[in-house]
């Protein structure tokens, strides 16, 4: 018999051998196992130095001050209680305080008043009965680790049973790893936890036990970044909850950390003959014949469907600075330690129709080590390490550029994503020079350029392509393949760098063949995206980033484009460090995400997660940056733990074994994928997690299937998104 | 000891059921129309397939023989009955309620079939007198049989006590019992 990962496990046989003092090791492990967030801190092997947060509370304060009215952020401190509060100013659309006030009498929290500005404001608002009542997260922050818990709280308000079917997006690097179903409190609260499955038996058995009439719910991926929960036999007036658990990493960017939870799926874009398209269709609308459907609210309505968010961060060093540019947000620091901040998401800011993205700054630009490891209980080694670029190489310039913007002009990027696309572009005209060349390259239903050719970048020429751009608007469909295509087709000028921007809201169906296009075309181009709204498609922002060996950065509602662009070229102004090897020291390591280490940039560090045996000591990188060699070594004498590194591992393996699967039709991985998403834990494109309530089978049929529409995202616009 | 009790009120479910809900059941807080058009009007949901299978409940009880329980591991097969894992819920005693299921070995799947280990610990720092010292509820554990349970032959339920301690960490001696529960449609 073999026992695997389970902590309780081994310490069960630890206590076969008599081992004294067992069962008080056993609850602490297994607390540690429980991951409770309390739990995670990472334990760094020296005592953090950092002091006087009363002055660096101050100095926030007083930072603010100086920030436009665009940035958004106020930050308030109060040395005495240490409780910062930061303030997003209300914009029209942001729901009253008494929205979510029921207006009859026993109809729960399924019922709300449609903000005036999503529709007519003088309509009366429409009132939407939904399965899907309220969303609970709660997530702890560990150095640049997350650990996610999500509850859905399921409800019937019909006279009927039903299904409820909820498509919903999360991190595309999430490791999804547990699943607990809640059924009553009414029969008392009973909670299942669930097991993972072969997703084609997972659904098997989910679609019996439906038929049977008893509650049952699958959890299944459909795309990396899109979820479907399904639970079944909800009877009237019962609630079911579910509880799903993630890992995933931060992001970095440019002395930023960045906490992003996102909360809606925009509307897609399928072109003619897509293999798995994701359908926007209005809600009450027939689902597509293939792929996947989504319904949506149509602009007078909305469901009773809120969200409540509490984020701990424990970064390990003294945390200077905070922002929320998505949501206003509550923060403090609890018990005044200066390393850790609890963020709650004000009680006025909680319909799900825009990304969370939290960011903060620590002490020193960066937290303690990079390194994270862990070996679990059957000694097998799991590392995650963020390497940050050299310092040197900012001081290298960069060689002339031939640059490319490529800008989405369809339908939902009309209004402010547009505008800010268009003023970062503006920018970045201003930011060339004149031994640069460049093009600009528009699309929607098909696709259109500047000029003929790259044009050099002389005052004329900008002033010409300024007035180009400011003649585009957003209107038509996504048919971003064109785009990639002109982008990436004409010859590459060998004396210079070519730098394909892509700006896009991403919402497209056939994520698939932009990806695997671009791979076959990219040739010496770097492609740096930018995903321009509040809910982008960041997994096809980062893919598309990861292929082209640049980054992706996010231009949220509210961001100056002009600023967002000073420091994206404040970024491509330096030479990459490319040809990246590295020496692990005394260690054994192997399989390492992702298998091509990318290029470093400057702002944007890399993340790699590996297996290592041996002790991890003396990291050195080396590469070439200019035509220069540079080198780095990576401390070691700092190294933080956390739990789930295998996970966190695992899921990156599958991603990377996906892409290559995407990429070179290499189908012989399914295999290997599907074993290690069992052997993991994990959900992937073929796992699902499914859980049973077998004890009872509930009234009457398996009901009806009311499919949860969702808010189209904010900012984007019903009528140019969503079919009829 | 292994003490079988096995309640079966139905064989061979999947029987197809009438679409549209109960209406005899007691209506929610307010009335509302169940939304159109999702439903495909058969009896069975999309999907499903009518096959002779047996959804089913193991309750697993421990009985510490006196001694304060206050950690067990066992391990639970099916020899002749293959059974497939859908759930696992504890048995509810507060001495083990950490607020979430007990974990379970992932890796389910031995050889053709599903066997489950798992173990469970009780919450730190709990007195002796805290910690069950009678028989106990400690597991629910839904599965579904790949074929009709039979009344008059119960399908055999392996259950194998790996280890079982007191509050101090001692080894201590037990007896795990299941009975199996077949839900029963409500009239």
């Amino acid at each position: 018999m073999k026992i695997k990962k389970q902590t309780p496990l081994l310490l069960m046989l630890a206590l076969l051998v008599g081992v004294s003092g067992w069962l008080q090791g056993c609850a602490n492990e297994a607390r540690e196992y429980a991951k409770r967030p309390s739990a995670l801190s990472p334990q760094y092997d020296k005592s953090d130095s950092a002091t006087g947060h009363v002055q660096e509370l101050a100095d926030v304060r007083a930072e603010n001050r100086q920030l436009t009215q665009g940035q958004k952020l106020l930050a308030l401190a109060n040395p005495d209680d240490d409780i910062w509060v930061i303030i997003k100013p209300p914009k029209q659309d942001d729901p009253p305080q008494a929205a979510n006030e029921d207006d009859q009498p026993g109809a729960g929290a399924l019922v709300a008043i449609v903000p005036p500005t999503q529709g007519d404001p003088e309509a009366e608002p429409t009132l939407v009965p939904m399965p899907l009542k309220h969303t609970d997260v709660k997530a702890s922050v560990a150095g640049y680790i997350a650990t996610v818990d999500v509850e859905q709280q399921y409800h019937n308000p019909y006279a009927e049973k039903i299904e409820a079917v909820y498509r919903f997006p999360l991190p595309q690097d999430a490791a999804v790893s547990e699943f607990v179903m809640e059924v009553g409190p009414e029969d008392g609260r009973r909670q299942i936890r669930g097991i993972i499955r072969e997703k084609e038996e997972a659904e098997r058995i989910y679609n019996e036990a439906r038929a049977h009439g008893l509650n049952a719910s699958l959890l299944s991926q459909v795309r990396p970044n899109i979820f479907e929960q399904k639970v079944a036999n909800i009877e009237p007036g019962k609630q079911i909850d579910i509880q799903v658990r993630y890992f995933n990493t931060l992001s970095y960017s440019d002395g930023w950390y960045a906490f992003t939870f996102p909360m809606v799926v925009g509307p897609r874009f399928n072109p003619p003959n897509s293999d798995s398209p994701v359908h926007a269709v209005g809600r009450g609308t027939n689902p597509r014949g293939t792929g996947t459907t989504i319904s949506y609210l149509r602009p007078n309505e909305r469901s009773g469907h809120d969200i409540a968010l509490t984020l701990d961060i424990d970064a390990g060093v003294s945390i200077e600075e905070a922002r929320c540019l998505t949501h206003t947000v509550s923060a403090d620091n609890p018990g005044g330690n200066p390393n850790q901040l609890r963020v709650q998401l004000a009680n006025h800011d909680t319909i799900p129709n825009k990304d969370f993205v939290f960011t903060f700054r620590v002490a020193g630009e960066r937290m303690k080590s990079g390194l994270v490891t862990h070996v679990d209980e059957e000694g097998r080694g799991y590392f995650t390490l963020m390497m940050y670029p050299p310092a040197d190489l900012k001081q290298l310039d960069r060689q002339p550029m031939e640059m490319v913007f490529v800008l989405d002009c369809s339908g939902s990027m009309s209004g402010e994503p547009m505008q800010q696309s268009k003023d970062a572009m503006r920018q970045a005209l201003k930011r060339l020079r004149p031994a640069d060349t460049f093009q600009v390259i528009r699309f929607s239903s098909n696709a259109s350029t500047f000029g003929p050719e790259p044009v050099p970048a002389t005052p004329e020429n900008i002033r010409e392509a300024v007035r180009y751009i400011d003649g585009l608007s957003g209107q038509g469909g996504t048919m971003m393949i064109e785009g990639v295509k002109a982008a990436l087709d004409f010859p590459h000028d060998p004396d210079r760098y070519r730098v394909v921007t892509f700006l896009t809201d991403g919402y497209i169906g056939n994520e698939k063949q932009i990806l695997h296009e671009m791979d076959r075309r990219i040739g010496a181009a770097r492609v740096f995206s930018f995903g321009v709204g509040s809910s982008t498609n960041r997994y096809l922002l980062e893919r598309m980033a990861k292929l082209g060996r640049g980054a992706a950065a996010y231009l949220l509602p509210g961001n100056d484009g002009g600023e967002v662009m000073d420091l994206y070229f404040d970024r491509i102004s330096h030479p990459a460090m490319t040809d990246i090897e590295i020496s692990w020291g005394a260690a054994e390591v192997a399989q390492v995400y992702p298998s091509r280490t990318p290029d470093l940039i400057v702002g944007r560090p890399v993340i790699l997660t590996g297996r290592f045996s041996g002790e991890l000591s003396d990291i050195r990188v080396t590469g070439r940056a200019g035509g220069e060699r540079v080198s780095l070594s990576i401390g070691t004498d700092e190294t933080a733990h956390h739990p789930a590194l295998g996970q966190v591992w695992a899921r990156r393996k599958i991603a990377d074994m996906m892409d290559r699967m995407a990429m070179d039709g290499d189908h012989e991985l399914r295999p290997t994928v599907l074993a290690t998403a069992l052997e993991y834990n994990l959900v992937s494109a073929y796992t699902s997690f499914l859980a049973v309530d077998a004890s009872r089978v509930t009234q009457g049929s398996h009901g009806t299937t009311v499919h949860q529409a969702l808010p189209v995202p904010d900012g984007v616009r019903y009528d140019t998104t969503v079919d009829e | 000891m292994i003490k079988l009790f096995l309640a079966i009120t139905m064989v061979g479910l999947l029987i197809p059921i009438a679409p549209g809900g109960n209406p005899e059941h007691a209506a929610p807080k307010r009335s509302i129309t169940v939304p159109k058009p999702d439903d495909p009007g058969s009896g069975l949901p999309p999907g499903a397939i009518q096959t002779q299978t047996t959804f089913a409940t193991i309750k697993i009880t421990i009985d510490p023989l006196g001694k304060p329980l206050g950690a067990y591991q066992f391990q639970l097969t099916s020899p002749d009955a293959s059974f497939k894992v859908l759930g696992v819920e504890g048995g509810g005693h507060p001495a083990f309620d950490h607020g979430r299921p007990p974990y379970f070995d992932p890796v389910v799947r031995e050889a053709g079939a599903d066997r489950l280990i798992l173990a469970e610990y009780a919450l730190p720092r709990l007195d002796a007198e805290q910690l069950p010292s009678e028989p106990v509820l400690i597991a629910r554990v839904a599965v579904l049989f790949d074929q009709p349970i039979d009344a008059d032959e119960p399908p055999a339920i392996n259950l194998l006590l790996t280890t079982a301690g007191d509050a101090d960490g001692n080894k201590i001696q037990a007896n795990l019992s299941h009975t199996l529960q077949i839900p029963e449609r409500p009239e």
